[in-house]
């Protein structure tokens, strides 16, 4: 791949990357309530800063900082969905309910959970 | 329209944007690495040929101003004193049970990388950023989480309060001892090469003399400490409210 177009499609990326943090942080003000807003930090924060991570490995100059931020963004991926998954969790157990519910999946299993 | 909330934002945003600009014209205020004077010249001219460290912080932290960082360590130590003499008063006490598998899965599978992370960022303090402090944070971060997401009991099982008690004082005696070898060496308390530690070839991991042990003793103070200090808090936590998962259910 030519220099310029390696460049090129990194730039890309990390405008991508940048138009989703802006994306998730649009969501966290405007969001109605805790759960829609869980869901844009994490979904945007993860796929936004993990397109700038892949940006910046095309645009790193050795293969040795690619692998390190090939790593943080796995790590990132790994980690972020399951800290808004303990969060999420948490705020229903303790008694917060979404404003409008079409499925709600979790709420059998939890109430067998509480009689235990 | 209500106009309080209005006013709010607005204030807000100018908040903001004063904010924001007065941290730029901070960073433009910056002087080059050419125009600094004083002491920091000295700092960045001399550093590696005085301790042999490539990291000019941490020369600074553990050599020229060794003293400060043992005054600033014992400062963590008379935290964990206060804090573990406040909240032991209660012996028994009921664990939570944890978080959720996904949870618990998911930090079972990092918590090893994060140990192995925190000791790479001690061990190579004198040569890449990082030290004693910032590794002993993030190893005390791992025994953080292993106490929300598995409950305290099983944290205690792994890491008991004892073990980090000896640690701690462990890393408090190492940091004073290496201090007295510079004074047996007739230098001063806490000197680096003139005591006679070798200071190695500059970039490998055996050099800068005394900074590496320096930085291990810092980092078991630290890390043992901070570990001490919340575990004895979410102790008296899980005793007060006896909760499944994440506060009570409903």
């Amino acid at each position: 791949m030519s220099p310029v177009l390696r460049e090129a499609l990194a730039f890309l990326l990390m405008a991508g990357g940048a138009f989703f943090s802006f994306a998730s942080v649009i969501g966290i003000i405007r969001f109605p309530d805790v759960y829609t807003r869980i869901h844009s930090g994490t979904k945007a924060l993860t796929g936004g800063a993990t397109l700038i991570l892949l940006g910046a490995a095309l645009y790193a100059p050795s293969w040795q900082i690619a692998a390190k931020l090939f790593l943080i963004a796995g790590f990132l991926m790994a980690t972020n969905p399951i800290a808004s998954h303990a969060l999420s969790r948490a705020c229903y157990r303790h008694g917060m309910r979404p404003e409008v519910i079409f499925v709600d999946e979790y709420g059998p299993v939890a109430d067998e959970e509480a009689k235990k | 329209m209500n106009i309080r909330p209005f006013l709010f934002r607005i204030t807000a945003l100018f908040l903001c944007a004063f904010l924001g600009v007065m941290l730029f014209r901070g960073i433009a205020a910056m002087p080059p690495k050419e125009s600094v004077t004083g002491p920091a010249a000295h700092y960045l001219e001399r550093a590696s040929r005085e301790t042999g460290a490539r990291n000019v912080v941490g020369a600074i932290l553990f050599d020229y101003r060794a003293f400060d960082t043992l005054g600033e360590s014992t400062v963590i130590f008379t935290a964990v004193c206060g804090i573990s003499m406040l909240f032991s008063r209660r012996k028994f006490h009921r664990s939570s049970s944890g978080l959720s598998f996904i949870a618990k899965r998911g930090i079972g599978i990092m918590a090893p990388f994060l140990i192995m992370y925190a000791t790479v960022i001690i061990l190579f303090g004198h040569i890449s950023p990082g030290g004693g402090f910032q590794g002993g944070t993030i190893f005390a971060t791992v025994t953080v989480l292993l106490c929300v997401v598995f409950g305290s009991s099983f944290e205690s099982s792994y890491f008991p309060p004892k073990t980090k008690e000896s640690l701690e004082s462990g890393g408090a005696l190492l940091f004073c001892g290496i201090g007295l070898v510079g004074l047996a060496a007739g230098t001063g308390f806490l000197s680096n090469l003139s005591a006679g530690f070798p200071a190695g070839r500059e970039g490998s991991l055996l050099s800068a003399g005394t900074i590496p042990l320096l930085n291990i003793a810092v980092g078991m103070k630290v890390g043992a400490g901070l570990s001490a200090i919340f575990y004895s808090m979410i102790k008296m936590l899980d005793t007060t409210n006896d909760y499944r998962e994440g506060g009570p259910i409903r």
